[in-house]
C-alpha cells in the first residue's frame, strides 16, 4: 500500500495547508471510483502551487476535498487535510464535520475557492454586489453600507472599471473576463490566506486569460496569500507557479519547483506529458510524440503504479504489482516510480 | 434509463400497482361473480358483507344468507344477513357466462356460491339502489375507465407529436400559430368546456358513440402537454452537433426526424404519456360523474360515483362511494410512475 | 470573376463573405441591430494545403466555417468550391437539390466528442450515415467501408457493434474523423477539433490529421483557438477579429515576425511551457469587442497600443505588404512587432 508524504520540504517555512494520503471514493451503483487515491500535497504562504493532470486525474476532486465540498456519493474516505493558523494550531479539515460550522467558517475565511466556469457560480437572480455583501456580512461584522464599499473596494482591486455602477448588474451583463473577476473579488472578499483557482481561465479567451493570470499574480503579491493553481495546461503552470504536483488517476505522480518539473522531470508521465504538448515554439507541421495508449476508466484501474500500461520504461513484475510510493528523488523533487526506488537501494 | 426507473422506488410500485389493475382490466369477468346489470330491487342498498374465513376450526369460507322481513311500517321486503344460513363460497365457482380474455367462454370466476338461491349472493361490497352487486360492477367500471383512458391518451399522442413536431422542427409561422393555439385551447376552463361539447351530444347515441365521442373530446384538450413536451425536445435536439452533421453528410429531413430526433425524445414522450393518463382518467370520471359522460346502462368510476350524489348515500349507505378509492390510487400510482419514468429519462432536465 | 485563379490548384475561394445576425426585441420583435459575426471575409485555400482560421470568442472562426459548408445561409459574399467533375460552383447561392450532391465533397469534424455522435446509434451506423444518405453501396459493401474507415483512424472495426458512451472522448472524435471521410470528400473543416481533449490525446489526433492529410490528399481548414495547435498542423493561417481577418500569411513568417498588433498580442498571451521563459507580456485592455457594436474604423482600435487618429476613423483594408503576407493595418509597414522565437 502507497502512502503519500508530506511532499516537499523546504527548509525554515512550514506548509500552512498539507494534505497527507487523502483518499476521496464515490460509492456508485456501478462500483467504486477512487477519484483520489492517496494524494499528498504542501502549499506555502505567498507562493503558488500548480496540480496539474489529465481528465481523471483526481485535481478538482482534490479541491473540493480539501474544502469538504465533495457531491454524493462521494466521500473523503481517509487521510488528513492539515490547516495551520498564524499562531501555529494545526486543524485536520478531513476530520471535521463537512456541515458543520467550523467548517463553513473556514470556507471562504482561511481558504477561498474560485471555479472553471463563473457563468454558474453567481446566482442569476441576484445582483453580482447582492452576493458579494452578502458573504462579507457572513465573515465579518460590517453594516450593510460598510459591507457595500468593502465589496465595491473589492471589485476596484481585480480591475473591474467602474466598481460602483458593476456592483449592481447581474451577472450575465458582464463579460467572461468581468464575470471571473468578480468572482476573484468575491473569493478574496475575506482575505483568505489560500485561493484555490480551479481551471479559473479555461473557460476564457487566451488575452483575457493572460489578463486575469496577472491579476492573480499581482494579488498574490500584494496579499501574500497562497495560490493553488489547478489546471490541465502546462503553459500556464510554467508561467504562474512556484510548486508542481503533477497528478495521474488520483495520485500525485511527481512534485517539485517548477523548473525542476519542466527542464529535468523525473516520472515516466511527467516526461511524456511535456514532450506531447503542443508548443509555439516548435517547426511548422511537426508531429508530436504521444504517450500510448488512453486514461483507463476509472472503474479499470490498473494495478500496481496506474501509468504502467502506457509507460516507456515498464518493469514487468515490479509495476504491476505494487504502487510505488511518492519520495525524495533529487533535492526537493518527490516521485512515485520504482526506477528510483532501486538507486536508493 | 431502464436502470435509473428501477431505482426509484415510488415509481417502482407505483407500476406494480398499475400492473394490477390493468390485470383487473383484462379479467374483469372473472374476478366479478355476479351480472353487473342484473338488478333486483328487492336487494337493493345492501351493506356490504364479509367473508366469514372459518367455521368450527376449519378453513371453510362462506357467508351468511338473508333472511327476509317484511318491515311493518313500509311493507317492503327487507332482507338482513341471518347467521343461522351459512352459505358456503367456493373458489373458481361457477357463475355468469363470459367470454375469458374475449374469446373464450366460460363460466368460471375467482370466487362465487353456487346453488344459492338468487338472493342469497355474494355481496362482497354491498348492492346499490338497483340491487346490483357493487363488487361485480367496480370490477367492470375498472375495465371502462382505465380503458378510456388509453384510447384518449392515444388521440393526444397522434395530435400532440405531430403539432407539437411540425411546430419544433419548422419553427416560424407555424410555429407561432400552433403555439398560440395550444395557449388558447388551456386557457379554457376544462370543465365548463366539457359540460358544453358534452351537452352537444345527441341523446339518441347509443352508449359506444357517446365512450367515442368522450373520449376525442377529452383528448382535443389533453394533446396540448404532450406538444408542448415534443416541441421542446425537437427544439433542442435541432441544434445538437449529431444532426448538424446529419444534414452536412446530405440525409433528408425525413431521415433525420425518423433515425436521429425521434429516438432521442422517446422517452419523454412516453414518460409524458404516462402522466397525461391520470388526466384522462380525471376527466372521464369527473365528466360521468357530472351526468355529462358515460351513462347507464355503461358502467364507469364516474358513473358509479354519479349514482351516489345524495345525501342518502353519504348518511346511510356510505359504501356507495367505494369507487372513490381506486380512481385515487390509480392516479396516484400512475403519477408516480410517470414521475419515475420522467426522472429516468431526464435527470438533468435538458 | 467566376473562376478562382491559378488555373485549378485553389479548391476554395471565399470573397467578401457576410453573415448577419438581426438583434430583434420587443414583443413584436423587431429588427434593431445586426451581430457582424463575418463582416467581410476573403480568402483561399490551395488543394492539399491547411489554412488556419484562428481568433477569439466571437471573431466569427466558426460561423465562417458553417458557411464554408452551407449549414448556414450567408448574407452576401461568395465561397467558390472546385468541384471534383471540374467547375467552380458558388455554395453561397446554390439552390437547395444542387447543394446535396456537392455536400459528399466537404465534410465537418466537430469540436464536441461527445454531442456529434448520436448517442442512440452504433458506430457503424454514425459512420454509414453519409453512405445511406447518399445511396452508397448496399449493406455489405457498407459495413467494408466502414470497418476500412475505422481501421484507417486508428480504431478496431469490431468496434462499429458498440455505441458512442463505451468509447473516451479521443476515440469518438476518431469515429467523427472516420465519419468525416466515408464519402471521400475533397475538403475537411475542422471546428476546434482538438480543444475537447485531454493534451496527450491531442497530439494523437493531431498526428492523425498529418496522416490522414498525407495519405489521402485532403484540404484542410483549421478553425482554432489554441495557436500552439495550429502551428503543428498548418500551411497559412488567417488571424481574425470580430468578424475580419487581420492577418494572413504562411505559419512561419506569421508567428516568427506578425504585422499586425492583434497577432503580436495574441502570440505573447499564449503561456509558455518553460519557467525559463517568463516574458514581457503584451497585456491587452479591455475585453474582446462586441461583434452587435464593433467600434468604428479598425475594430482593435481601442486596446491596440499603436493606434492613432486615422485608426478611428477609418477601417483598414487587408491587403499584401509582402508576397504572400496580408495585414488589414494602417500602420503595418512602419510597426517592428515581436514574433515567437523558434
Amino acid at each position: 500500500m502507497a502512502t503519500s508524504t508530506a511532499g516537499v520540504s523546504r527548509p525554515g517555512a512550514r506548509p500552512i495547508l498539507e494534505v497527507r494520503d487523502l483518499r476521496t471514493y464515490f460509492f456508485q451503483d456501478e462500483g467504486t471510483v477512487k477519484a483520489v487515491d492517496g494524494a499528498g500535497l504542501s502549499v506555502y504562504a505567498g507562493k503558488t502551487l500548480g496540480i496539474v493532470g489529465e481528465s481523471g486525474c483526481g485535481k478538482s476532486v482534490t479541491a473540493r476535498s480539501i474544502l469538504r465540498i465533495v457531491e454524493r456519493p462521494g466521500r473523503v474516505v481517509s487521510g488528513e487535510i492539515l490547516l495551520r493558523d498564524r499562531d501555529g494550531r494545526e486543524r485536520d479539515l478531513a476530520r471535521l464535520d463537512a456541515e458543520s460550522r467550523e467548517m463553513r467558517e473556514v470556507r471562504g475565511g482561511d481558504i477561498a475557492l474560485i471555479f472553471q466556469e463563473p457563468m454558474t457560480s453567481f446566482s442569476p437572480v441576484h445582483t453580482v454586489g447582492s452576493q458579494m455583501i452578502e458573504t462579507i456580512r457572513l465573515h465579518q461584522e460590517l453594516d450593510k453600507k460598510a459591507a457595500r464599499e468593502k465589496a465595491i473596494e473589492m471589485f476596484g482591486l481585480v480591475g473591474i472599471p467602474r466598481p460602483e455602477r458593476r456592483i449592481d448588474e447581474y451577472s450575465f451583463q458582464l463579460s467572461g473576463g468581468l464575470r471571473q473577476r468578480a468572482m476573484i473579488a468575491l473569493a478574496l472578499s475575506c482575505a483568505p490566506r489560500i485561493l484555490i483557482a480551479d481551471e479559473p481561465t479555461t473557460a476564457l479567451d487566451v488575452t483575457t486569460q493572460a489578463q486575469i493570470l496577472a491579476l492573480l499574480t499581482r494579488l498574490q503579491q500584494r496579499e501574500g496569500m497562497a495560490i493553488v493553481l489547478i489546471t490541465h495546461n502546462l503553459g500556464v503552470v510554467a508561467e504562474t507557479c512556484d510548486e508542481v504536483a503533477v497528478m495521474y488517476l488520483g495520485r500525485v505522480v511527481e512534485q517539485g519547483p517548477v523548473d525542476a518539473i519542466f527542464h529535468t522531470p523525473r516520472h515516466p508521465y511527467t516526461r511524456a506529458l511535456l514532450r506531447s504538448i503542443p508548443s509555439i515554439h516548435a517547426p511548422v507541421r511537426t508531429r508530436l510524440p504521444t504517450i500510448a495508449g488512453s486514461i483507463p476508466h476509472p472503474y479499470n484501474r490498473p494495478p500496481g503504479c496506474p501509468f504502467h500500461p502506457r509507460c516507456p520504461d515498464f518493469m514487468p513484475g515490479r509495476c504491476d504489482r505494487a504502487e510505488p510510493a511518492l519520495r525524495p528523488v533529487a533535492p526537493a523533487v518527490d516521485a512515485a516510480c520504482f526506477l528510483y526506488e532501486d538507486a536508493r537501494a | 434509463m431502464w436502470w435509473r426507473f428501477r431505482r426509484h422506488k415510488l415509481a417502482m410500485m407505483g407500476t406494480v400497482v398499475v400492473l394490477l389493475f390493468y390485470a383487473v382490466v383484462l379479467f374483469a369477468d372473472f374476478l366479478a361473480y355476479a351480472d353487473p346489470g342484473a338488478s333486483e330491487a328487492q336487494r337493493g342498498l345492501l351493506p356490504p358483507q364479509g367473508i366469514h374465513w372459518m367455521r368450527d376450526g376449519h378453513f371453510a369460507p362462506h357467508v351468511y344468507g338473508l333472511a327476509g322481513k317484511r318491515d311493518p311500517m313500509t311493507f317492503k321486503r327487507v332482507y338482513t344477513p341471518d347467521p343461522g344460513q351459512k352459505i358456503p363460497v367456493r373458489f373458481f365457482a361457477r357463475g355468469f357466462e363470459y367470454r375469458l380474455l374475449g374469446v373464450l367462454p366460460t363460466t368460471r370466476h375467482l370466487i362465487g356460491v353456487e346453488g344459492a338461491r338468487p338472493e342469497d349472493t355474494l355481496f362482497l361490497l354491498g348492492t346499490d339502489e338497483q340491487g346490483r352487486d357493487l363488487w361485480s360492477r367496480l370490477m367492470y367500471g375498472t375495465r371502462t375507465s382505465l380503458t378510456i383512458g388509453l384510447v384518449g391518451v392515444a388521440f393526444s399522442l397522434v395530435l400532440g407529436v405531430m403539432l407539437g413536431g411540425v411546430s419544433g422542427l419548422y419553427g416560424g409561422l407555424a410555429d407561432t400559430v400552433i403555439q398560440r393555439v395550444i395557449e388558447i385551447v388551456r386557457s379554457i376552463p376544462t370543465i365548463p368546456l366539457w359540460m358544453g361539447l358534452a351537452a352537444a351530444l345527441p341523446n339518441d347515441w347509443t352508449v359506444m358513440q357517446v365512450y367515442f365521442a368522450i373520449t376525442i373530446i377529452i383528448s382535443l384538450v389533453g394533446w396540448t402537454e404532450l406538444a408542448r413536451v415534443v416541441r421542446g425536445r425537437f427544439l433542442a435536439l435541432r441544434e445538437e452537433d449529431f444532426v448538424t452533421a446529419a444534414v452536412l453528410a446530405g440525409s433528408s429531413q425525413t431521415r433525420i426526424i425518423v433515425h436521429h430526433l425521434v429516438p432521442s425524445f422517446l422517452s419523454h414522450i412516453i414518460a409524458a404519456t404516462t402522466l397525461a393518463i391520470p388526466a384522462m382518467i380525471i376527466s372521464e370520471t369527473s365528466l360521468s360523474f357530472l351526468g355529462l359522460g358515460l351513462r347507464p346502462p355503461a358502467i364507469s368510476w364516474g358513473v358509479l360515483l354519479q349514482q351516489a350524489q345524495n345525501i342518502q348515500a353519504l348518511a346511510i349507505s356510505p359504501w356507495l362511494l367505494v369507487s372513490a378509492v381506486p380512481v385515487i390510487v390509480v392516479i396516484l400510482a400512475l403519477n408516480f410512475m410517470g414521475d419515475g419514468l420522467r426522472d429516468a429519462a431526464d435527470p438533468y432536465g435538458h | 470573376m467566376t473562376a478562382p485563379g491559378d488555373g485549378g490548384t485553389r479548391l476554395l475561394e471565399v470573397r467578401d463573405l457576410q453573415k448577419l445576425f438581426p438583434i430583434r426585441r420587443g414583443f413584436l420583435r423587431r429588427v434593431v441591430g445586426q451581430v457582424r459575426a463575418v463582416d467581410g471575409v476573403t480568402f483561399h485555400v490551395e488543394r492539399g494545403e491547411t489554412l488556419a482560421l484562428v481568433g477569439e470568442s466571437g471573431c466569427g472562426k466558426t460561423t465562417t466555417s458553417r458557411c464554408v459548408l452551407r449549414a448556414v445561409t450567408p448574407t452576401a459574399g461568395q465561397i467558390l468550391f472546385r468541384t471534383a467533375e471540374g467547375p467552380v460552383l458558388d455554395v453561397a447561392t446554390l439552390a437547395r437539390r444542387q447543394l446535396r450532391p456537392l455536400r459528399r465533397q466537404m465534410q465537418m469534424i466537430f469540436q464536441d466528442p461527445f454531442s456529434s455522435l448520436n448517442p442512440r446509434r452504433t458506430l457503424l451506423d454514425i459512420v454509414a450515415e453519409p453512405l445511406v444518405a447518399n445511396r452508397v453501396g448496399d449493406r455489405t459493401e457498407r459495413i467494408e467501408r466502414v470497418a476500412e474507415l475505422l481501421r484507417l483512424v486508428g480504431l478496431r472495426p469490431e468496434y462499429m457493434r458498440r455505441y458512442p458512451h463505451a468509447f473516451s472522448g479521443g476515440q469518438r472524435q476518431r469515429v467523427g474523423i472516420a465519419r468525416a471521410l466515408a464519402l471521400n470528400p475533397a475538403l475537411v473543416v475542422a471546428d476546434e477539433p482538438v480543444s475537447a481533449l485531454d493534451v496527450s490525446v491531442q497530439a494523437q489526433i493531431l498526428n492523425l490529421m498529418l496522416d490522414l492529410q498525407a495519405q489521402l490528399g485532403l484540404t484542410y481548414l483549421f478553425v482554432a483557438h489554441d495557436l500552439s495547435v495550429v502551428k503543428h498542423v498548418s500551411d497559412r493561417v488567417a488571424v481574425m477579429y470580430v468578424g475580419r481577418i487581420v492577418e494572413m500569411a504562411e505559419t512561419e513568417p506569421l508567428f516568427g515576425a506578425p504585422r499586425h498588433p492583434y497577432t503580436e498580442a495574441l502570440l505573447s498571451a499564449v503561456p509558455k511551457p518553460d519557467p525559463r521563459q517568463r516574458a514581457q507580456r503584451v497585456l491587452l485592455e479591455g475585453d474582446v469587442a462586441d461583434a452587435a457594436n464593433p467600434p468604428a474604423g479598425c475594430a482593435f482600435h481601442p486596446r491596440c497600443a499603436y493606434a492613432v487618429e486615422r485608426c478611428r476613423a477609418e477601417r483598414p483594408v487587408l491587403e499584401a505588404v509582402e508576397p504572400g503576407h496580408f495585414v488589414a493595418c494602417h500602420r503595418a509597414r512602419e510597426l517592428g512587432l515581436r514574433g515567437v522565437a523558434r
